[in-house]
């Protein structure tokens, strides 16, 4: 019920942005009126995101972890992983799963700026890099609880908008498919409810999109220009 | 909650609709692209290839990377135009993830909070720039095509190399032979010239050509843009903290107009494939169903270049193709001989069969002509093939697994099916399709209404014929399945389903008992387990041992005895190597500090058996005794270099690192250089070979040399010594009066 009333807020958010288009920023912004006070609402620390990329179809493995998870990841080039609600210093290890001399060439990404670069061709060779000093933050005992990941598979190259949300906490992202979203600490209350609507902006085609939570597919997608996917 | 949900909706949304105006769809970066090219546009490949001329201390680095961001073009014939005129053309090098638009913001009037940009007056939404590392050490003396883009067709004769403006490269250099230096085989930032007083960052580097890119008469070829990067590498940094100066420069390698027709242009750097492709299809080739020719690096599925037939074809039912590859140069004797680069190929588009042809070499310079032997495709139905892969043990899905179509090359052999004791694929089986799995196994990925999924458009196989489908995963048994025709769909042999295609890959359970030499974690260990006696690498898992503690047991997938080797025998043992991922000053390095723990000719694990299915009890090995060593290097030059040449490093007869050697044909032919801990290793010079690289010659012994004490001045008055960081230590011993500094062996030569 609550994704309901959400999604017809979304609903409305939808028309009015949709019909307006240019006339937003003239009219002096949304939220001129100001109706529901957007302006006590603090920024948060910016994302940190990551793209490999390198020969398409390359295997590899990725272990990412920050200062409260440890996420380990299997895919194929190209990737980009954005960490939502992150808590750096981040550390990233992406270690190549095929006996060639393919190239892989992982980016880490700050908010808009990229940080660092690392890349390997070697056989199953390894590209290392890190977002901030990782050298007094020990390993976490576990991995990240609960693993929520929005696997945004297709369709390929499609550049999308997505509000990921918890009971508590928001944000936006934007990022290209295939995309892997990494939810970090969402918040336990209401049994640990998440949920995301995404939006296309290229119109390549369907979304193809899996919900995964603790390692269990729990929604899947596969059609439309906008989708939305909640668990709980 | 719900209301900011809806201010959210309105920032997502209007954004999208900012941007939709501004977007021009065209000019979809892909390789594979299958679509025809519009009439009045070209399709550019970017290709580099490296140059150390202007780099005399190239020998000093390990390896030497830039950070590249586009390519752009412009056909103004003034080599001085604006950055910001009009006409400028950008071609990302990235593949595959399409261009980045940047930051759009909405201006909302007030402080709308949430956002990730550093105002509290607008929300930001946008990606970051995309970028690749480009390593120049792996690119000399051939080039690499890294993405191609369909362009307006005109003449272009400027050209940038776009590099990341706050770390345009990053460096690693060798152990240094003498002092002041920095630490050597850690990871450097490049940085451009300081000039003062304080000049702009340089947008580019730029190179003109009078002649130009030609664009115009090259519609039915995709036009490699060859660019020759130098990094005008500066001298290997005096300390840790050192930045190490590019002044990077790039030529643009000319074509040159062809003299045997159709090919419109040659050039140095690339071989050109001219090629028949004929169809019965009634009507001939049509725009509606574009026919594709695409070159793959031979024996895998590493797509170089993809081609679709020009209009010009469409009605016809022969038809020529030219490929532009890159090639090694030709070796008119001796080892190596005749030189080049070997493709396979595969003619594909909707409704028709494939053909294929496998290892065609391809010489730098040189054109090989295949129209003596036409590609024949034949009218056939093509159909969606998809599926799921799982772990036989635990019936999950497989993530990440590679699935190969296999087409037998009717010159060379009849059937790709595996044969016991005979390799896997067999020779002449070439790579038609490829695809991978997503996180929870199925197959493929998506594509895009411009570029098809991977496998979307499977022709059937004749009646009577079968494709072979071989997927492999990271620690999982090579597995080979039949692909048939049943009524209109694909069926796989064995499979439990018809027109989706179930596989199940076996494996076995390696127990590692990690343990340190000496001090304590936290700490990350890279556990890689190889088929006995080789360079394969079966699967590579990262373990954390947690503060405090020296060593922990770790579970791994690995093959099990009936996983057939490169040479279709069984692989019964593996051998095992460990090395941990050390910090310096804070950052993760590639090469470790610590010595290199290995275990070799580890019994492999029992297939899974019982019912149901389950694996078997894991097998258990050691893997003991990394200490903090220190960084070593070596490097020197191998007798007879064969462009596809390596040196692997070996401990107590476990393969650990494989090094490309210096191509013939470039300065330094022959040259290798390995960053490793200090500690005794042998080296051996290995020549390509199937199924197996061959060693040349016997191998030599080496022991890296260790680090030494390099003293830092004394404190004195307005003078407070920073303590040196470490590679394996965050607070080295002695840090504070003086730097362990790792030190250059003696070069090894002649083997």
């Amino acid at each position: 019920m609550f994704w309901f009333l959400r999604a017809k807020s979304l609903g409305r958010g939808a028309i009015v942005a949709l019909l307006s288009g240019l006339l937003v920023t003239s009219c002096g912004g949304f939220g001129g009126t100001n109706t529901t006070n957007p302006g006590s609402t603090p920024n948060i620390s910016a994302q940190t995101s990551f793209r490999i990329v390198g020969e398409v179809g390359t295997p590899f493995s990725a272990r990412i972890s920050d200062s409260r998870s440890i996420w380990d990841i299997q895919g194929v080039v190209p990737l980009s992983i954005v960490i939502v609600n992150n808590s750096p210093p981040i550390r990233i290890s992406v270690n190549k799963l095929v006996n060639d001399n393919s190239l892989i060439s992982l980016e880490i990404i700050n908010a808009f700026s990229v940080q660092s670069l690392a890349s390997s061709t070697s056989t199953f060779g390894v590209a290392v890099g890190n977002y901030g000093n990782v050298a007094n933050i020990k390993p976490p005992p576990v991995k990240a609880d609960p693993d929520v990941r929005f696997f945004v598979k297709g369709p390929n190259a499609e550049l999308f908008d997505a509000l990921v949300e918890d009971s508590v906490h928001g944000e936006i992202v934007e990022a290209r498919a295939p995309a892997l979203i990494l939810f970090d600490s969402p918040s336990p209350e209401n049994g640990g409810r998440v949920d995301a609507n995404f939006t296309a902006v290229q119109f390549l085609g369907g979304f193809v999109i899996d919900l995964i939570y603790d390692g269990v597919l729990v929604q899947s997608v596969m059609a439309g220009t906008t989708a939305n996917l909640k668990y709980h | 909650m719900k209301d900011l949900s809806s201010r959210w909706a309105v920032a997502i949304l209007v954004a999208p609709v900012m941007l939709i105006l501004g977007l021009t769809f065209s000019g979809n970066s892909h390789r594979a692209a299958a679509a025809q090219t519009p009439a009045n546009k070209g399709v550019v490949a970017v290709a580099f290839i490296s140059s150390f001329q202007n780099s005399p201390n190239a020998a000093s680095f390990q390896r030497i990377m830039l950070n590249v961001v586009s390519v752009r073009l412009n056909p103004s014939t003034d080599p001085n135009v604006s950055d910001f005129a009009g006409n400028w053309v950008t071609i990302g090098v990235p593949a595959g993830v399409g261009k980045s638009f940047g930051v759009g913001e909405v201006s909302t009037g007030s402080n709308f909070g949430g956002n990730f940009s550093s105002s509290n007056n607008n929300v930001s939404i946008g990606e970051g720039r995309s970028e690749i590392q480009i390593d120049l050490r792996a690119i000399q003396n051939i080039a690499q095509i890294f993405n191609a883009q369909a362009i307006t067709a005109k003449t272009f004769h400027v050209f940038e190399l776009v590099l990341d403006t706050a770390t345009p490269g990053n460096v690693v250099p060798m152990c240094p032979g003498g002092f002041p230096a920095g630490e050597g085989c850690i990871n450097y930032k490049a940085q451009f010239p300081q000039i003062t007083p304080t000049p702009p960052v340089p947008l580019s580097i730029r190179t003109f050509s009078a002649s130009g890119l030609d664009l115009s008469n090259s519609q039915h070829v995709v036009t490699p843009l060859v660019i020759q990067v130098d990094p005008g590498l500066g001298a290997p940094p005096t300390a840790s903290s050192d930045n190490v100066q590019i002044n990077p420069s790039i030529t643009l390698v000319t074509n040159t107009p062809g003299t045997v027709p159709p090919a419109p242009f040659i050039n140095q750097d690339l071989g050109s494939i001219q090629g028949t492709i004929t169809t019965n299809v009634t009507g001939g080739f049509v725009a509606a169903r574009p026919q594709s020719i695409t070159a793959r690096v031979a024996g895998t599925n590493n797509i170089v270049e993809t081609q679709t037939l020009p209009n010009s074809c469409n009605g016809k039912k022969t038809c020529e193709f030219i490929l532009y590859l890159p090639a090694a140069a030709a070796i008119p004797s001796g080892p190596g001989a005749p030189g080049g680069t070997n493709y396979d190929l595969v003619a594909s588009a909707k409704g028709v069969s494939y053909a294929v042809r496998s290892n065609v070499n391809v010489i730098a310079g040189q054109d090989t002509d295949l129209r003596a032997t036409p590609f024949a495709v034949v009218s056939r139905g093509t159909v969606n093939f998809t599926g799921k892969v799982f772990d036989l043990c635990t019936s999950v899905g497989v993530q990440a697994a590679t699935l190969n179509l296999l087409v037998p090359d009717p010159l060379v052999t009849t059937t790709c099916a595996p044969v016991a004791a005979k390799p896997f694929p067999p020779a002449g089986c070439v790579v038609a399709a490829s695809a991978a799995t997503d996180e929870v196994g199925n197959f493929p990925l998506p594509g895009n209404g411009n570029v098809p999924a991977p496998f979307s458009v499977v022709p059937l196989p004749a009646t009577g014929k079968s494709y072979s489908l071989s997927i492999t995963a990271a620690g999982f048994d090579r597995t080979p399945v039949a692909v048939t025709a049943n009524g209109g769909v694909l069926k796989c042999t064995p499979t439990t389903k018809t027109g989706a295609c179930n596989i199940n890959l076996s494996h076995g359970l390696m127990t590692v008992n990690v343990s340190l030499g000496s001090g304590t974690g936290p700490l990350n260990v890279l556990i890689a387990a190889e088929d006995t006696g080789t360079n394969n690498v079966e699967n590579l898992t990262l373990v954390n041992l947690p503060g405090g503690v020296s060593s922990m047991p770790f579970t791994m997938n690995v093959p099990d005895n009936l996983n057939p080797g490169a040479d279709g025998n069984s692989v019964t043992a593996l051998d095992l190597f460990a090395s941990t991922q050390d910090l310096f000053n804070g950052s993760p390095q590639q090469a470790t500090g610590h010595s290199f723990a290995v275990t070799a000719d580890v019994t492999a694990p029992d297939p899974p058996s019982g019912s149901p299915l389950a694996c078997a009890a894991p097998v258990v090995a050691d893997l003991s005794g990394m200490t903090c060593v220190g960084h070593g290097s070596v490097g020197g030059n191998v007798d007879n270099p064969v462009s596809t040449d390596t040196v692997v490093l070996s401990k107590d007869g476990v393969q650990i690192q494989s090094v490309p050697i210096v191509p013939p044909g470039a300065s330094g032919a022959g040259a290798y250089a390995i960053c490793a801990p200090a500690d005794s290793y042998t080296l051996t010079h290995y020549a390509q070979a199937t199924p197996f690289p061959t060693p040349v010659g016997g191998p030599v012994s080496v022991t890296l040399s260790a680090p030494v004490m390099v003293p830092t001045p004394a404190p004195s008055p307005g003078f407070t010594p920073t303590p040196c960081p470490g590679i394996c230590e965050v607070s080295p011993p002695n840090a504070n009066t003086g730097c362990l500094t790792c030190t250059a062996t003696s070069p090894v030569n002649g083997f």
